[in-house]
């Protein structure tokens, strides 16, 4: 059986290659919108006028690349710092927020939307962060994988007693039965988390509940 | 000489847009979609002589979509857009009838050089 730091590595992993591949999309069209540019200057050599629209276009698009860039290399910064420390005081709101945009890619690959809902706007922990964020992870992959998201799946946390919830929902019926039987793998983290795991609301949802501060 | 009608399948909007934009820009009858299941429905309603497909896409994959292809167009000539460390994709690609692989991110010289190859032409008019 994988030990959990080899599944930390993994995720790790899973997490760069996703990212890269996305950042490798916004050089790809960079690149050819340097090369529209680059047409532009020879169709203006020729003595074509080029349309003050189209330079427009090129440098809007430019300019939601630059953006769209600097958005993942945050997110993905952001995430590579939660490994700092093993155990810390974080909020977990901001490192929730920052996983699910970082996810958004895989599940958008299965034709799912990730809907982050807060509920909070603050909670306290004291734990893992890294970790937290592997179980979230290997939640979201256990809903997608079992075929039975739907189109839309929302993320939101709630806080109760001493208790923070991290919930996936937005499950369909047919899939419950394939998500309640990968629970047990996930059983190591949530043991090292001190925290548990289970489908909710009729299992249309499914939780991750951990210690807070709160 | 018949312009040469090419079909770009990537999700990647933006990428396709300016894909045909610049290959209408020399001389190419380019048309874009932005799933598998798009470039299917287009191609067995209109005649393309190439298909440039992404590997990554949601629903069906560039895999997918070129056996899919194949199936109803066998004639139809595909290249697949993979990127880094994703090589292996490429080479099932061939096993499944594409004519090459090209590794993102790639220049519109690449692209219209490894196009011409495909069909056999060594220069555009």
């Amino acid at each position: 059986m994988e030990s959990i730091f080899d599944e930390q590595i993994r995720f790790f992993a899973s997490v760069t290659a996703s990212v890269t591949h996305e950042l490798n999309n916004v050089i790809a069209v960079t690149n050819e919108v340097v090369g529209l540019l680059g047409d532009f200057i020879e169709e203006g050599a020729s003595n074509r006028a080029v349309p003050p629209e189209a330079l427009k276009k090129v440098h809007n698009r430019l300019s939601a690349q630059v953006s769209r860039g600097q958005m993942i290399v945050k997110r993905l910064n952001r995430f590579a710092h939660t490994a700092d420390e093993k155990m810390r005081t974080f909020d977990l709101v901001p490192v929730m927020e920052n996983i699910v945009g970082l996810c958004e890619r895989p599940a958008g690959l299965k034709k799912v939307k990730l809907d982050f809902r807060p509920g909070v706007a603050s909670l306290m922990l004291n734990g893992n962060p890294f970790l937290l964020q592997l179980c979230f992870y290997q939640s979201l992959r256990l809903v997608l994988d079992s075929g039975c998201s739907g189109d839309i799946l929302t993320i939101s946390i709630n806080s109760d007693d001493g208790s923070a919830g991290i919930a996936i929902s937005g499950l369909d019926k047919g899939g419950i039965d394939a998500v309640g039987l990968g629970l047990a793998k996930l059983a190591g983290i949530m043991k090292e988390l001190h925290g548990e795991l289970r489908l909710i609301d009729d299992g249309r949802s499914l939780a991750i509940f951990v210690p807070s501060l709160d | 000489m018949p312009r040469i009608r090419v079909m770009i399948v990537d999700d990647e909007e933006d990428l396709v847009s300016i894909l045909v934009e610049r290959l209408q820009f020399r001389g190419y009858q380019a048309e874009g979609v932005l799933s598998g299941k798009e470039a299917i429905a287009k191609a067995a309603v209109q005649e393309f002589d190439i298909a440039v497909i992404d590997v990554k896409m949601p629903e069906i994959n560039g895999i997918e979509t070129l056996r899919r292809l194949k199936k109803i167009k066998p004639s139809m000539k595909v290249i697949l857009l993979t990127g880094h460390g994703c090589e292996a994709e490429g080479e099932e690609g061939l096993a499944e009838g594409a004519f090459d692989y090209l590794i993102k991110p790639v220049n519109i010289e690449e692209i219209t050089a490894k196009i011409n190859s495909a069909l056999g032409i060594s220069s555009r008019e």
